[in-house]
C-alpha cells in the first residue's frame, strides 16, 4: 500500500465532499432563517431547513476533520471518511423515502406532487455519499 | 441434585445460549425472592451425575448497588454454589474480567467460559488461553455457544473442575492461600492488616476475609453492616479510619484504589494473553473512532435525530392522511345508516370522532417506532450513553439516565422500568423522577395537531422545540434536585457497546409491532374509554339528556356536565386565554395523554376537521402554552402507577406536585412573553 498516495487521496476526498456539506449546511440554514424572518428566497434543490442544514454541517465537519487526520498522516482518517460517508448516506435514504412518500400521497390524491421539485440537496449529496464510502472501503482493504 | 452451579457474566455475553445448551427444556422461570428479577434454575445431566444450574442476572460487577447485582452477591455469599461457571466474551475481556477478579476475590469456586471465540477469530483477535488459565489460576473453555462449539468440553470442564476442587478440600481444611493467584501490588499490606483481623471472629468465618477486607476498603454498605455487628469492630474500626485516610490521600477516594488496581492488573493480563493478528480496520472500530469521539460523536447526533424526524413525520405522511380518510368516511356512513339517534351519536361522534383522531396519528408512532428500533438494533443507540456521560454528570445525572430518557420519548412506562439499571438508588430516583418531563410518544399527536393548525410552514421546528424544551426542563430540574434533594454525585458509568450491524428486519419488525402494539391496545381500551366517557359528561347535563346536536351548538353543550367541569378551571388558566373546552380535555388528558385530542375533537364537535377548528379556537401564543403545559402537567395515569411501584407513593405525589407547577409556571411565562413580544 503507498501510505502517502491513500493520505492524499483521502484527504482530497474528504475536502470536497466537506466543503460540499458545509457550504449546502450553511445555504440551507441560511433560507430557513430567512423563511422564519420573512425573507422568502428560494433557490433549487435546497428547501429552508434549518435543522437539516445544521445536520448537513455537521456531516461536513466529520468530513473536514478527516482532512485534518490525514495531513498529520493519522491512519484514522479513513474512519471520518467512512462514517462521515455513512451518514451522509443516511441523509440520502431518508431523503428518497420522503420523496417516495410524497409519491403516495400524490397518487392518493392527498397532494401535488412532481418528482424534480422533491429532489432536495440531502438526496444529492446522500447519492454522492457512495463515492466516499467506496473509496474508504477500497483503503480498508488495501490496509489488511 | 449432586451439584450446584451458577452461571454468571456480562449481560450481552451469550450467557442465555449457554444457559440453554447446559440445560436444554428443563428450565424453572420465576423470581428472586424479594425482588422482581427474573430467576431462571434449569437441569443438566452429565455422565450420570445431575446439576443443578442458576442462570444468575447480567452484570458487570459485585459492587451491590444495582438489583441484579445485588441479587447476583448475595446469592454467592449466601448460597455458596459448587461452581461458578463465569462466562466471559472473548472480544472484549478487559470489560468482562472486572466480574471475574470480583468473582476469585469472593472465594468462589471459579471456571472461565471464553464465549464468542469465533467472533474473535474474525476480528483477529487470538487469546492464548493456556497462558490465561495459568495467570488466573482457574480452568479456562474456550467456545462459540451460538455455533455449538465447546459445549461438550464445558459439561466435562464442569464436571473435572468440581470433582478436584472435593478432592483438595478433603485434603486442605481452611481456605488455599494459593487459591488467590491475584495480588493487588499497592493495596496487599492493607489487605493483610485488615484480614488478620476479621480472621479473630468465628462468626465470619463463613466470608472470605480477604473479600471482607477489599469490601472494607471500598467501603461497601452491606459488608460494613456485617464487620460493624461483629465482636472485631471495635479493634478495625481504628486500623479501617487509618488505612482509608491513607489511600484518600494517595487516590482522592479509597474505593477508587480498589478500582484501579484491578483494572492495573487486567490491563496486565490483556497484554499477556490477547494478541491481534490482522492489521483490517473493522466496521465498528471505524465508526466508533468518530461516533464516540466527545465532541464530534455529540456533533453527529444532530444528524441521526433530523434523519429520525423526517422518517417519523414526512414519510408516514400519506399513511395517516388515508387513517383520517377512513375514519371521516366511516363516521358519514354509521350516521346516515344507524336510525337511532342516541347510538349514532355515541358511535359516530364518540367512538369513531375520538378513536380515529387518535389513530390518524399511529403511522407517525409506528414510524418512529420503526426507526428507533432500527438504531438500536445497529448498535449505535447503545453509544449514546457513552457519548454523553460527562454531559449527563453535569446535569447531576448518571450518564445510564440517557437510555430511559430516550425510551421516554416512546412510552414513560418502560421508560421508568428502564432505569432498573441504574445502581444507585438516588441516581434512579432522581432519574424517575424527570422522566415524565420527557415528551412521550401519547403527546406527539397533542404537538401534531396543534402545530399543524397553527405553525404549519415551521411545524416540524414547533414540535422539535417541545421536545427540546422537555429535555433542556428535564436536565434543569435534575441539576435542581441533584442540588437541593440528594446533595450527591451521580455514579460511574459503565456500559456495553455492541459491534456495529446492518440490523435484521424481522428484528426491528418485531420491536416496532410490540411498541405500536401497546399504542393500538391502548386506543382500544383506555383511550375508548376516556372519550366514550367525555361524550356521556356531553350529551348530558344537570338537566338530563341533552341530545346529539350537542356538539354542533356551542350553547347545548356550554350546559353539559364537562362544560361545568371546564369552567370551573377556566378562571385558571384564563391568561393563558383557553375556553373551557381545552380545560376539560386536559382534565381528560389525566387517563391518558391521547385522549386530550379525542376529547378536543368531541368538545369541538369537529372530528377530522379539527385542526381547522383549533386554528379559531387558539392563538399561536395560546396553542404554544397549551402544547407546553401538555407536555409538562401531571404524568399519565400508567406511568403514575409505576413511579409509586418502582419508587413509593412519597415520590410518586412529589413528581405530580412539581409537575404541576412547573407545567403552570412555564405556560403562564409562555402566555406573557409571548403577548409581550407578539402582542
Amino acid at each position: 500500500m503507498d501510505v502517502r498516495r491513500v493520505r492524499k487521496m483521502i484527504a482530497s476526498v474528504s475536502l470536497i465532499f466537506g466543503c460540499s456539506f458545509i457550504i449546502s449546511g450553511f445555504v440551507e440554514m441560511a433560507l430557513g432563517v430567512g423563511k422564519i424572518l420573512g425573507v422568502n428566497i428560494s433557490l433549487p434543490l435546497f428547501v429552508g431547513d434549518v435543522f437539516g442544514g445544521l445536520a448537513l454541517l455537521a456531516v461536513g465537519i466529520t468530513y473536514m476533520i478527516g482532512v485534518k487526520k490525514a495531513i498529520y498522516g493519522d491512519i484514522r482518517a479513513v474512519s471520518y471518511l467512512f462514517t462521515a460517508s455513512i451518514v451522509g448516506l443516511g441523509i440520502g435514504i431518508v431523503a428518497f423515502l420522503v420523496l417516495i412518500s410524497h409519491g403516495i400521497g400524490f397518487l392518493l390524491g392527498f397532494e401535488e406532487w412532481s418528482p424534480l421539485k422533491n429532489i432536495t440537496i440531502y438526496l444529492i449529496l446522500g447519492v454522492l455519499a457512495v463515492i466516499p464510502y467506496k473509496i474508504s472501503e477500497a483503503v480498508r482493504a488495501e490496509s489488511t | 441434585m449432586e451439584y450446584e452451579i451458577a452461571l454468571i457474566g456480562n449481560p450481552n455475553v451469550g450467557k442465555s445460549t449457554i444457559f440453554n445448551a447446559l440445560t436444554g427444556e428443563n428450565v424453572y422461570i420465576g423470581n428472586w425472592a424479594g425482588v422482581t428479577v427474573e430467576k431462571k434454575v434449569g437441569e443438566m445431566e452429565y455422565k450420570g451425575k445431575k446439576f443443578k444450574i442458576v442462570d444468575l442476572p447480567g452484570v458487570y460487577s459485585l459492587t451491590a448497588n444495582s438489583i441484579d447485582e445485588i441479587v447476583a452477591r448475595d446469592y454467592l455469599i449466601n448460597e455458596n454454589p459448587d461452581l461458578v461457571v463465569n462466562i466471559a466474551d472473548a472480544t472484549a475481556l478487559e470489560r468482562n474480567l472486572y466480574l471475574t477478579l470480583q468473582l476469585m476475590e469472593i472465594g468462589a469456586d471459579l471456571l472461565l467460559a471464553l464465549n464468542k471465540m469465533d467472533l474473535a477469530d474474525n476480528l483477529g483477535i487470538e487469546v492464548d488461553v493456556k497462558k490465561l488459565e495459568d495467570i488466573l489460576g482457574v480452568k479456562v473453555v474456550p467456545l462459540s455457544a451460538s455455533k455449538k462449539i465447546g459445549i461438550e468440553d464445558l459439561k466435562e470442564a464442569i464436571l473435572n473442575t468440581i470433582e478436584e476442587k472435593r478432592k483438595k478440600r478433603k485434603n486442605v481444611n481452611a481456605k488455599d492461600k494459593d487459591k488467590y493467584p491475584i495480588k493487588y501490588p499497592h493495596l496487599e499490606t492493607y489487605i493483610k492488616r485488615l484480614s488478620s483481623i476479621i480472621e479473630k471472629d468465628e462468626a465470619l468465618k463463613k466470608y472470605n476475609p480477604r473479600y471482607l477486607a477489599i469490601k472494607l476498603i471500598e467501603n461497601d454498605e452491606y459488608i460494613n453492616e456485617i464487620i460493624k455487628n461483629s465482636k472485631i469492630w471495635e479493634d478495625l474500626e481504628p486500623v479501617l479510619k487509618e488505612i482509608k485516610k491513607e489511600l484518600s490521600k494517595k487516590y482522592g477516594e479509597p474505593e477508587l484504589a480498589v478500582v484501579e488496581e484491578r483494572y492495573k492488573i487486567i490491563d496486565r493480563i490483556v497484554k499477556d494473553v490477547v494478541k491481534k493478528t490482522s492489521g483490517k480496520l473493522t466496521t465498528t472500530e471505524m465508526l466508533d473512532d468518530v461516533l464516540t469521539d466527545e465532541k464530534i460523536g455529540t456533533l453527529l447526533i444532530i444528524p441521526f435525530l433530523w434523519m429520525l424526524f423526517k422518517f417519523t413525520f414526512d414519510a408516514s405522511k400519506p399513511f395517516s392522511e388515508i387513517i383520517q380518510y377512513i375514519f371521516a368516511s366511516l363516521s358519514t356512513v354509521i350516521k346516515t345508516s344507524i336510525s337511532n339517534k342516541f347510538l349514532a351519536s355515541l358511535l359516530a361522534d364518540g367512538v369513531i370522532s375520538g378513536v380515529g383522531a387518535v389513530l390518524t396519528f399511529f403511522p407517525i408512532l409506528a414510524f418512529l417506532f420503526f426507526a428507533i428500533s432500527f438504531l438500536e438494533d445497529s448498535g449505535y443507540m447503545a453509544r449514546i450513553p457513552f457519548i454523553m456521560d460527562r454531559v449527563m454528570n453535569k446535569f447531576g445525572l448518571p450518564g445510564k439516565a440517557v437510555i430511559p430518557m430516550v425510551m421516554g420519548f416512546g412510552c414513560n412506562v418502560p421508560a421508568i422500568m428502564a432505569t432498573r439499571t441504574i445502581e444507585n438508588r438516588e441516581d434512579r430516583i432522581l432519574t424517575i423522577l424527570i422522566n415524565p418531563l420527557l415528551s412521550c410518544s401519547a403527546r406527539l399527536p397533542i404537538y401534531a395537531l396543534f402545530a399543524g393548525a397553527l405553525f404549519s410552514k415551521y411545524q416540524g421546528v414547533v414540535i422539535l422545540s417541545m421536545y427540546a424544551l422537555g429535555v433542556i426542563l428535564a436536565l434543569l430540574t435534575a441539576l435542581m434536585f441533584r442540588r437541593l434533594i440528594f446533595k450527591t454525585s451521580p455514579a460511574y458509568l459503565i456500559v456495553e457497546l455492541p459491534q456495529y450491524h446492518i440490523p435484521h428486519l424481522n428484528v426491528v419488525l418485531k420491536n416496532t409491532w410490540e411498541r405500536v402494539y401497546d399504542f393500538l391496545k391502548k386506543a382500544g381500551t383506555v383511550i375508548v374509554f376516556g372519550v366514550v366517557l367525555v361524550w356521556f359528561l356531553s350529551v348530558y347535563g344537570p338537566s338530563g339528556y341533552l341530545g346529539d346536536e350537542v356538539f354542533n351548538n356551542p350553547n347545548l353543550i356550554a350546559h353539559s356536565y364537562v362544560a361545568i367541569i371546564g369552567k370551573m378551571l377556566t378562571p385558571l388558566f384564563a391568561p393563558m386565554g383557553w375556553d373551557w373546552r381545552a380545560c376539560s380535555a386536559l382534565v381528560f388528558g389525566i387517563i391518558a395523554k391521547e385522549v386530550v385530542v379525542g376529547s378536543l375533537a368531541m368538545l369541538y364537535g369537529a372530528g377530522e376537521n379539527l385542526s381547522n377548528v383549533i386554528a379559531h379556537a387558539f392563538s399561536p401564543v395560546s396553542a404554544y402554552a397549551f402544547m407546553a403545559f401538555c407536555l409538562i402537567y401531571l404524568p399519565c395515569i400508567a406511568t403514575l402507577a409505576v413511579i409509586k411501584n418502582e419508587i413509593g407513593w412519597k415520590w410518586a405525589l412529589f413528581a405530580v406536585a412539581y409537575e404541576m407547577i412547573l407545567a403552570y409556571v412555564v405556560a403562564l411565562l409562555i402566555s406573557v412573553i409571548g403577548h409581550f413580544l407578539f402582542g
